[in-house]
């Protein structure tokens, strides 16, 4: 079954929320007095804190929980590499809105060369090759 | 209330030039669309970006125009002009007229609540887009090559960030399905972008393109990107040594992009009739075309061309200015 949250969006995330992340992430799975102590004490956070934000996470489909004993343990529901992936994406989805007046890319970000027209121009480099070398 | 009088005046006479740089934009456009293919890539971009931005800074540089008579008599450099042409609204900050309130109150108002919306919505969509790319940067933390960053993600994606500081990301990616000359050419092209602060250059054209019709603005911003995208190949073939190569490498990441995410073909009423990879791909097997000499020459002389029509501008502009009063 495919657990990851719906592709393609940008995640707004705060700062408490994103060091929780990153904690879950760095750390592995973690209930909410293991996370405290990782992310709440060096910031002074109360428990509670930490929970409502661990409970944020799992809204936004960041995270997933299960109760083992009387405590629910939180883990990523992506990793770091799918969450990149994500913010990737969602700039991308917008390189033809103002995000993309920000950035410049080797190839087209949002509209493809058709496919026949890629091969006749793969021949012609290659024919190119073939007679003349480099072309400097 | 004579300064108000000036604004108005002023308001007036920069709406004048903005529409006519935009009918002068309309008028040149098919000339220049078959022209910029055959220009080095450098002077291609520069001319898109003049035309796209043409209804920002022509009115700026019209009124300057106008108001350089007035202003040179003041300190000196030539004769205080405007006691010899009495019976119209002068347009000079030394006889500012008196405010002509009706029509003219309106338009300046008009175009400075106009103006302001306009600002502020540009600031908010910047603001969004700079939030976004910040956070994709956020994540960029390894580095290859001293000023190349890694995004840990299979796309295979490479990127300049950035307007005023551009940075070069590439994606794991793209780093293990090229191989290390066509990677070369990706961190030329890319480092060119950034050398030629390519982003900050299409923020200008599309903050001040605004005013042209939406087909034309479209069309302008296209050949802008188009051209940058070939000056920064040639920065790249040039850097490699090898066109050839850096046609091949575009090929090659064109089909790591389709075979990820297949997007919609390009249709064929666009900029140039063709995608933007296949443009450049034949610029690259084509004869290289010489790089433009002495830009600033042309400047020159295009500035001094400009100083000595600034008296009959200003002349013109004012007659243009009553008539249209006139008519309110």
């Amino acid at each position: 079954m495919d657990r990851r949250p719906a592709r393609s969006r940008a995640h707004v995330l705060g700062a408490l929320e994103r060091a929780v992340l990153d904690a879950l992430w760095s750390g592995g799975a973690a209930d909410v007095k293991a996370m405290h102590r990782v992310v709440g004490v060096p910031r002074g956070i109360a428990p509670n804190t930490i929970q409502s934000t661990l409970e944020r996470l799992v809204r936004k489909g960041l995270a997933g929980r299960r109760k083992v004993g009387r405590a629910f343990v939180y883990a990523p529901r992506l990793s770091r590499r799918e969450w990149i992936t994500d913010e990737l994406d969602a700039l991308l989805a917008e390189a033809r809105g103002p995000a993309g007046l920000l950035l410049a890319a080797f190839v087209d970000l949002t509209e493809r060369a058709g496919a026949e027209r890629l091969a006749e121009l793969e021949a012609l480099v290659r024919e190119r090759r073939r007679r003349g070398g480099r072309s400097s | 209330m004579r300064w108000l009088g000036f604004l108005e005046l002023a308001t007036l006479a920069a709406l004048l030039f903005a529409a006519l740089a935009v009918c002068g934009s309309l008028a040149l456009w098919p000339l220049l669309r078959s022209r910029l293919p055959r220009w080095h890539p450098r002077r291609a971009a520069r001319l898109a970006l003049l035309a796209a931005s043409a209804p920002a800074w022509a009115p700026v540089l019209g009124v300057a125009l106008c108001l350089a008579p007035g202003a040179l008599g003041t300190v000196g450099l030539g004769e205080d002009h405007c006691p010899h042409h009495g019976g119209h609204a002068h347009l000079c900050v030394h006889h500012p007229a008196v405010a002509q309130g009706g029509a003219a109150a309106a338009v300046l108002g008009t175009a400075s609540l106009g103006g302001g919306l306009a600002l502020l919505g540009s600031a908010g969509r910047l603001a969004r887009a700079r939030r976004a790319v910040a956070r994709l940067e956020r994540e960029s933390s390894a580095r290859v090559a001293g000023d190349v960053r890694v995004l840990a993600s299979a796309a295979p994606v490479s990127l300049t960030l950035g307007a005023l500081r551009p940075r070069v990301v590439v994606s794991e990616g793209l780093l293990a399905a090229l191989p290390p000359a066509g990677l070369a050419c990706v961190l030329a092209h890319e480092r060119e972008h950034a050398h030629r602060r390519d982003a900050l250059r299409a923020l200008l054209a599309h903050a001040c393109s605004w005013p042209q019709p939406p087909r034309l603005r479209r069309a302008l911003l296209d050949a802008l990107r188009l051209a940058s995208e070939r000056a920064c190949d040639e920065a790249a073939a040039l850097r490699v040594g090898d066109r050839l190569l850096v046609a091949e490498t575009i090929l090659t990441v064109e089909k790591l992009a389709r075979r990820r995410r297949p997007a919609p073909e390009r249709a064929l009423s666009c900029a140039f009739g063709e995608s933007d990879v296949a443009a450049r791909v034949e610029a690259l097997l084509a004869r290289p075309v010489p790089a433009p000499r002495r830009p600033w020459a042309a400047a020159a002389g295009l500035a001094a061309l400009a100083l000595a029509a600034a008296d009959p501008l200003h002349h013109a502009t004012e007659h243009l200015l009553r008539a249209l009063l006139a008519l309110f």
